[in-house]
């Protein structure tokens, strides 16, 4: 069968270009999505002292701030897990996500919460960046009901791929320091 | 029954991929989404050029005259890129030039390499192969209800009128281009940077094809970046369509 598709008028087309998001889904969905067999999870902060932080941050090559908060997954009254909530920019977009790792440290699954395609201008305003950057954890989302997908070329994860290398220091540090257990 | 809209995401194949149901209940659709994510993982383990383990990096590191032993997929993908190659007379080639008739599939269905130079990437026609075999398998575990796979702009929908946005490369941002409802899309950007070249186009620098599967349209994106024109003959051969943007 041929594939059926309806162009917009034009008009549409020649139109400015505007930011583009979508919630996929809030933190307590994303702990439960990663660890189906979880039975409690407790939200715990943690402050990376200096100069374990600075060392993270040199060996990884990578901004690293001193407040993370970690969502401890249980089964049984025992730890089985954490996941953590984050966010990275890209070129134009900022990608919410949750990575979630078990007891040895490996990552088992990330979930996308939500995904922001923004104008060249806003991305380059600080006040923009700052909004996100540092913030231990975005604010509680909400799912939207918009379907739209958007088609392109430059959309790459490997600022993703660089925001799970981060958590699965710091979760690693934090067990090492034997403040998670 | 209100029916709702459920869409996930996660980092697959180099980029976000998103998987999107309409549905009466969200178990339905959580379960069939697990089976997709299932499918698109072993699609990107055998054809992935970064993972050492697959079957397309083993021929790549392999000598001349090796025998390499492929999977289902990589069979499939394989056999669809020498069609292509033929249809377009050269054109569609995986091998970016390192030896187009350096590699065959004989009939012990293993990958033969003839030269030791030839290099496989399947970029993104492996990359359409995911998100129809994805789709594939969530409309089935849906049995039929409708659903869409969208890999970084490679998509493909059914059963509903899906909004496409196309991306600003420059400036950020997208803005509203059509309605697909059944079928699969594609866009390339060949602007300055890219890893793919425009070279019979001076003014647009993106190219979308819309065929009945995601293979197809995201390999015709290339033919037709490299043809400099949306009527190439071999569209029509796949019921496709294409379009040039600035």
């Amino acid at each position: 069968m041929n594939p059926r598709w309806i162009l917009l008028p034009a008009a549409a087309i020649v139109a400015p270009s505007a930011a583009f998001a979508v919630d996929y889904m809030n933190g307590d969905q994303a702990q439960a999505a990663l660890f189906p067999e979880a039975d409690h999870f407790e939200t715990k902060s943690f402050s990376l002292e200096e100069p374990e932080r600075a060392e993270i941050q040199k060996k990884l090559n990578l901004q690293i701030r001193p407040k993370w908060v970690v969502r401890v997954a249980m089964h049984g009254g025992k730890v089985i897990g954490a996941a953590v909530v984050d966010d990275v920019i890209g070129k134009f977009d900022r990608i919410t996500f949750a990575a979630g790792l078990g007891m040895d440290g490996v990552v088992k699954q990330v979930e996308i919460l939500s995904y922001r395609e923004a104008h060249g201008q806003e991305v380059r305003q600080e006040s923009w960046r700052k909004e996100f950057a540092g913030k231990p954890e975005t604010a509680s989302l909400k799912v939207g009901d918009d379907i739209s997908n958007i088609s392109g070329a430059t959309l790459s994860t490997t600022h993703v791929a660089d925001g799970v290398r981060r958590i699965i220091a710091v979760v690693s540090s934090l067990k090492r320091s034997g403040a998670l257990k | 029954m209100t029916e709702r809209l459920l869409r996930r995401a996660r980092p697959a194949l180099g980029t976000l991929v998103e998987l999107g149901a309409r549905v009466p209940a969200a178990e339905e659709a959580f379960a069939a989404f697990a089976k997709a994510w299932g499918a698109l993982d072993s699609v990107e383990r055998a054809l992935s050029a970064f993972d050492p383990r697959s079957d397309i990096s083993r021929f790549n590191s392999a000598g001349q005259g090796a025998s390499i032993s492929i999977g289902f997929e990589t069979l499939f993908v394989l056999r669809e890129a020498l069609e292509l190659f033929r249809q377009s007379e050269g054109l569609f080639d995986i091998t970016q030039g390192t030896g187009p008739a350096d590699w065959s599939i004989g009939d012990d269905a293993r990958l033969h390499k003839h030269s030791a130079p030839v290099r496989i990437d399947l970029g993104g026609i492996g990359k359409g192969h995911a998100v129809d075999r994805a789709f594939e398998t969530l409309h089935a575990a849906l049995n039929g209800a409708p659903c869409w796979v969208n890999a970084g702009g490679d998509l493909r929908v059914a059963g509903l009128d899906l909004p496409v946005h196309l991306r600003d490369e420059d400036g950020g941002g997208a803005r509203p281009w059509m309605m697909l409802s059944d079928g699969a899309l594609a866009t390339s950007w060949f602007g300055p940077g890219a890893r793919s070249r425009l070279t019979g186009i001076s003014q647009a620098r993106h190219v979308s094809v819309a065929a009945p599967r995601c293979l197809h349209s995201d390999a015709l994106t290339k033919v037709v970046a490299i043809y400099g024109r949306i009527d190439a003959p071999i569209l029509t051969r796949h019921g496709a369509t294409a379009w040039l943007h600035g």
